[in-house]
């Protein structure tokens, strides 16, 4: 078996609005960017796997846009309908087991080309929500009231998170209390900026890094799970979360969380819940490792797109790990209130 | 090492034009149940499922997650491929590199399609690219058939040669249980009697659209042997795509680049030297009759221009020598989602010995092919033998 | 209550906002106001149409642009006579008419496009065509601002011509609404949930073990088959509520757990019930005249005695 070797990052600054650029150029950008940071050309590529979500996209098999800037002449690319740590996932099985040597994992969405609440309702259950007209906030507020978490503490987790963010500006939780309601108990600041943006990744065996001169950061290992639809689960659990660390840290063979943790969550309530489910800790703990070093970019709340959040995530952790060498664990999610979860494990000597 | 992986088991829903009495979930469940019990195994004893699907085509959006807990799947890792027309066989060319990989040691891949649920038109339109292919369309039938005449220009191919390959299906089909079209007296004559829907291609040279589901079981080598009695062993699981737009290829049929590609690749992964001599059946995805005789020349089955004699000759009916698609092809049965999958376990089953009346004899290696997306492949190849 | 088929028709329409970008800007600006064609070309000289960052053919950056055409090559073709209602105007094409693949001269690529001919006879691979363009002021800034393509009488195909890249400031953003019709067919359970909703009745499936699941549905959250239904009790207990400032109306909305049910329903909440807390009975309110099962037969639940 070969270890599975991040060598090359890229990232798009993400922004509310990217006008200036299709959905390819956009992405061509994170990956012209990953390609550079590993010193490999395109042509070396020898598999991409993409994440894009088709009804975000406005396109059937929305990776068309992207086959040509990965690589994809005569070769594979695969793509999974879900957040970009999924992607990661099933691009380290095609390294570690020996199926491919040289590849490229990318995430894209420009949110700002569709509507939200489209978008959201198209995911209800045709039969019994998409009549009710309710979208992803409406489910948000709802779990929310059954949670109970202080309001000062969902607005300090999203001010710490965009403390955090390369992409927004800096804000003090009384701004997140101030704006608009929208679903009780939620206000508007509590939920991550719709954003455009993408993130790629060049990942290699570890024979072809060493042979580049690259030692990169290992993916030690990746787990993902999926509960119940929302709806049908109780809403103030996250078992998927607890099964895709566990899955990870097994792959991994840790027995611990490290100390950096990046979490992609949509919702400030979400960040905090899933903060402890993950073991971070109470709210208070979870609110100061989003503030301090333990989360590198802020998460989803920080600006990225929702389907790049989880690939953001881990390339935050591969440019921590860059500097000062050890563990860290990426996190992103899929599916309404986070009905899937995806873990990948990072470690550099 | 990377460990070895084969199929063990495969099921499928009987293919028809309109599944009234059940939803699109249950539509897939019913490939999963049936699935799992030819393998005599429990949703509990699986390890992941692969999802196969295009959202638009049924207007839910991530239908994965909506459908997790009838699938049997909520609380196991589970992933949702979207390519198009291939995404059936890639979520069996995903399971090979996750078992290969160690992350999982049984994975069942699902594919399945509704297409009674949603309009084709529509669906068609967002296939294409927003600003460059919507503008000026003329249906999937449009477009295919303008490749077609491509092949038929340089092939020299005939519409009698595409009858006999509408008539080889649809007859093969009679022995298929799951098949949607079944036309046991079906003529060369009917055929070319049929409707013209856009040169070349007349009504019965075309696949349906059907609704139906298929689900196949894919462990690593640890637990293949205790899951079937003869496991069809994957010797290669290869993919090419293409560039970006419809029209970037000159020839998109008569040298479909993605397939020469990726069955060349998948021949040396398999050390096939003579495919034609060494394969003993193939399931190609075959949108039409005439890409069933293009195919045969990109997959190196007969030399370039060949695919008209190779039907004359009758080298791939049922008694002939490298039989074609005995499931009915998808000529016979297309739920999109599933239609690929289907190339693999129709594939799988005549590997394992369990293809029913269909079955031919003495299958020790076996084709499957994907084809969709902007004209991408995928090739699969079975083997009785373990790699 | 009868168990025909339960079909919801309904239609899910979806607006997007498509940036044109770097390429596609400077490309469909030309072909609007000048009727000029232009295409980036690779490292090995491909021409390509349409423009792009990235050729797949050399798997490096495009390195410049050229003119191509207006003249044009067919390279495939049909006649088409399956009626075909064009989805981004509505309207449906008069049938029979002529459909390819173009290749403008000096291109290395292929549009998708109408030809000006339905005999068939007249067609052929390699025929030399040209385009003819809508009057300037039709023009919209996409391939329809051709017409179509006809046969073209003689003169000499010219090749690619090198251009200095067009400007590509001021990027185009186009307005992109579709219409997707869709119709769900309900299984089992859900015929009997909707149909019983009809009546003013609340149905549950049940599993082996007396479990009930309101709304009703083929499977248990865990996957285990639920074959049988029985009615149940309109009241609930509320589990969760919600004011949806953000929507039109601030509608309200609550999970509400029907009698014993193991899962929760989602619908409207009104009549105070939006103020009442976690733990409180709320019961259905039933609509009347709703003209086919849908969860609109309830109207909301409000706070139960």
């Amino acid at each position: 078996m070969q270890d599975a070797v991040v060598i090359g990052v890229g990232e798009t600054r993400h922004a509310p609005r990217r006008d200036d650029v299709t959905t390819t150029e956009l992405a061509w950008e994170a990956v012209s960017a990953a390609l550079d940071d590993a010193g490999v050309e395109l042509d070396e590529i020898d598999n991409a796997v993409t994440a894009s979500q088709d009804f975000w996209e406005g396109r059937t098999i929305s990776s068309m846009a992207v086959n040509e800037i990965v690589a994809g002449y005569l070769r594979p690319e695969a793509k999974v309908a879900a957040d970009g740590a999924q992607a990661v996932m099933y691009a380290w099985s095609r390294i570690v087991g020996g199926t491919y040597r040289l590849g490229l994992v990318v995430a894209h969405c420009k949110e700002s080309a569709a509507d939200p609440h489209e978008v959201d309702v198209a995911a209800m259950d045709p039969f019994y929500l998409r009549d009710l007209d309710v979208d992803e906030i409406v489910a948000a507020g709802l779990q929310a009231g059954r949670l109970g978490y202080p309001a000062g503490l969902r607005a300090a987790a999203v001010a710490a998170c965009a403390s955090r963010s390369p992409w927004r500006d800096a804000l003090d939780a009384d701004a997140v209390l101030a704006s608009p309601e929208t679903a009780t108990p939620l206000r508007e600041l509590e939920r991550a900026p719709l954003a455009d943006g993408a993130c790629a990744l060049v990942v290699a065996d570890s024979a072809t890094a060493a042979a580049r001169g690259r030692a990169g950061v290992r993916i030690a290992g990746c787990g993902t799970a999926t509960d119940p639809y929302w709806t049908d689960r109780d809403l103030t659990a996250v078992p998927a979360l607890t099964a895709a660390r566990d899955a990870a840290l097994g792959a991994a063979g840790w027995d611990r969380l490290p100390g950096i943790v990046e979490l992609a969550a949509p919702f400030a309530h979400q960040a905090l819940m899933w903060g402890g489910a993950v073991g971070l800790g109470d709210l208070e703990r979870v609110v100061e490792h989003l503030a301090g070093g333990g989360s590198p970019r802020g998460g989803w709340l920080g600006g990225a797109p929702g389907v790049v959040a989880g690939l953001s995530a881990v390339a935050g952790g591969v440019r921590a790990l860059r500097e000062r060498p050890g563990r860290a664990l990426a996190h992103g999610c899929t599916g309404i209130l986070g009905q899937s979860h995806h873990v990948v494990c990072l470690e550099a000597a | 090492m990377a460990r070895r992986v084969a199929i063990v088991a495969a099921g499928q829903t009987d293919h028809v034009s309109r599944r009234l009495d059940v939803n699109v979930a249950e539509l897939a469940r019913e490939a999963v149940d049936r699935c799992l019990e030819q393998a005599g195994l429990a949703m509990a004893e699986v390890d992941a499922v692969i999802l196969g699907n295009m959202e638009m085509f049924e207007g839910i959006n991530m239908p994965d997650q909506w459908m997790a807990s009838t699938l049997g799947a909520a609380g196991k890792p589970l992933f949702k491929l979207n390519t198009g027309g291939t995404v059936g066989a890639s979520t069996a060319v995903a399971a090979t590199q996750m078992l290969a990989a160690g992350t999982f040691r049984r994975i069942l891949c699902v594919g399945y399609e509704k297409h009674s649920e949603g309009s084709v038109q529509s669906a068609i339109t967002t296939v294409g690219d927003p600003l460059w292919e919507r503008s000026v369309m003329a249906g999937a039938i449009g477009n295919f058939a303008s490749m077609a005449s491509v092949y038929v220009d340089e092939s020299g191919v005939t519409e009698e040669h595409a009858a006999k390959v509408a008539v080889k299906a649809r007859r093969n089909a009679c022995r298929n249980p799951h098949s949607h079209l079944k036309l046991p007296d079906i003529t060369v004559e009917d055929v070319l009697a049929s409707d013209m829907l856009a040169y070349p291609v007349r009504k019965l040279d075309m696949c349906p659209s059907s609704d139906g589901a298929c689900a196949v079981l894919m462990a690593s080598e640890e637990d293949a042997t205790g899951l079937a009695e003869r496991p069809a062993w994957v010797h290669a699981a290869v993919t090419a795509h293409d560039q970006q737009f419809m029209g970037d290829s000159l020839k998109r049929l008569a040298e479909m680049r993605s397939l020469i590609a990726a069955s060349r690749k998948a021949y040396a992964q398999a050390a096939i030297g003579s495919p034609r001599a060494e394969l003993d059946v193939a399931e190609i995805y075959e949108p039409a009759t005439y890409a069933e005789l293009a195919m045969y020349e990109c997959l190196g089955l007969c030399e370039k221009g060949g695919g008209g004699r190779m039907i004359d000759e009758g080298v791939t009916e049922m008694d002939g020598a490298l039989p074609v698609n005995p499931s009915g092809g998808v000529l016979s049965a297309n739920p999109v989602g599933a239609t690929a999958l289907i190339r693999v376990a129709e594939a799988a089953l005549q590997t394992m010995g369990r293809a029913g009346e269909r079955q031919v004899d003495g299958v020790e290696r076996a084709l499957a092919t994907g084809y969709g997306g902007n004209a991408w492949s995928e090739v699969l190849i079975l083997s009785a033998d373990r790699p | 209550m009868t168990d025909e088929p339960l079909r919801l028709e309904r239609q899910i329409t979806l607006r997007y906002r498509f940036a044109a970008g770097r390429f596609a800007t400077p490309f469909f600006r030309a072909l609007r106001s000048e009727g000029r064609v232009l295409a980036t070309v690779d490292a090995d000289g491909n021409a390509l149409l349409p423009p792009r960052p990235v050729s797949g053919l050399t798997n490096t950056p495009t390195t410049g642009w050229v003119e191509v055409g207006p003249t044009a090559t067919l390279s495939g073709y049909t006649v088409v006579h399956v009626p075909f209602i064009d989805p981004m105007t509505g309207v449906r094409r008069p049938v029979p008419y002529g459909f390819g693949l173009v290749r403008f001269d000096g291109a290395s690529t292929n549009i998708y496009h109408l030809i000006d001919e339905t005999d068939r006879a007249k067609l052929r691979v390699g025929l030399p065509l040209e385009p003819v363009f809508k009057p300037v002021e039709e023009r919209q800034g996409n391939l329809a601002d051709i017409r179509f393509f006809r046969v073209r009488d003689g003169g000499e195909p010219a090749p690619a011509r090198p251009i200095p890249p067009p400007d590509a400031s001021d990027p185009l953003v186009y307005e992109q609404k579709i219409d997707l019709p869709y119709v769900y067919t309900a299984g089992a359970a859900q015929r009997a949930f909707l149909r019983g909703l009809a009546e003013g009745r609340m149905i549950a499936s049940v599993d082996g073990d007396g479990r009930r699941y309101v709304p009703a549905r083929g499977h248990a959250p865990d996957g285990r088959p639920l074959p049988g239904t029985e009615e149940v009790g309109p009241r609930g207990i509320l589990e969760a509520a919600t004011v949806a400032h953000h929507l039109p109306g601030a509608p309200a909305f609550g999970l509400i757990r029907i009698d014993g049910s193991e899962t929760p329903m989602l619908h409207r909440l009104g009549e105070g019930a939006q103020r009442l807390g976690p733990g409180a009975a709320v019961e259905a309110v039933f609509a009347a005249g709703q003209e086919e099962p849908s969860v609109n037969a309830i109207a909301h639940f409000r706070p139960a005695p």
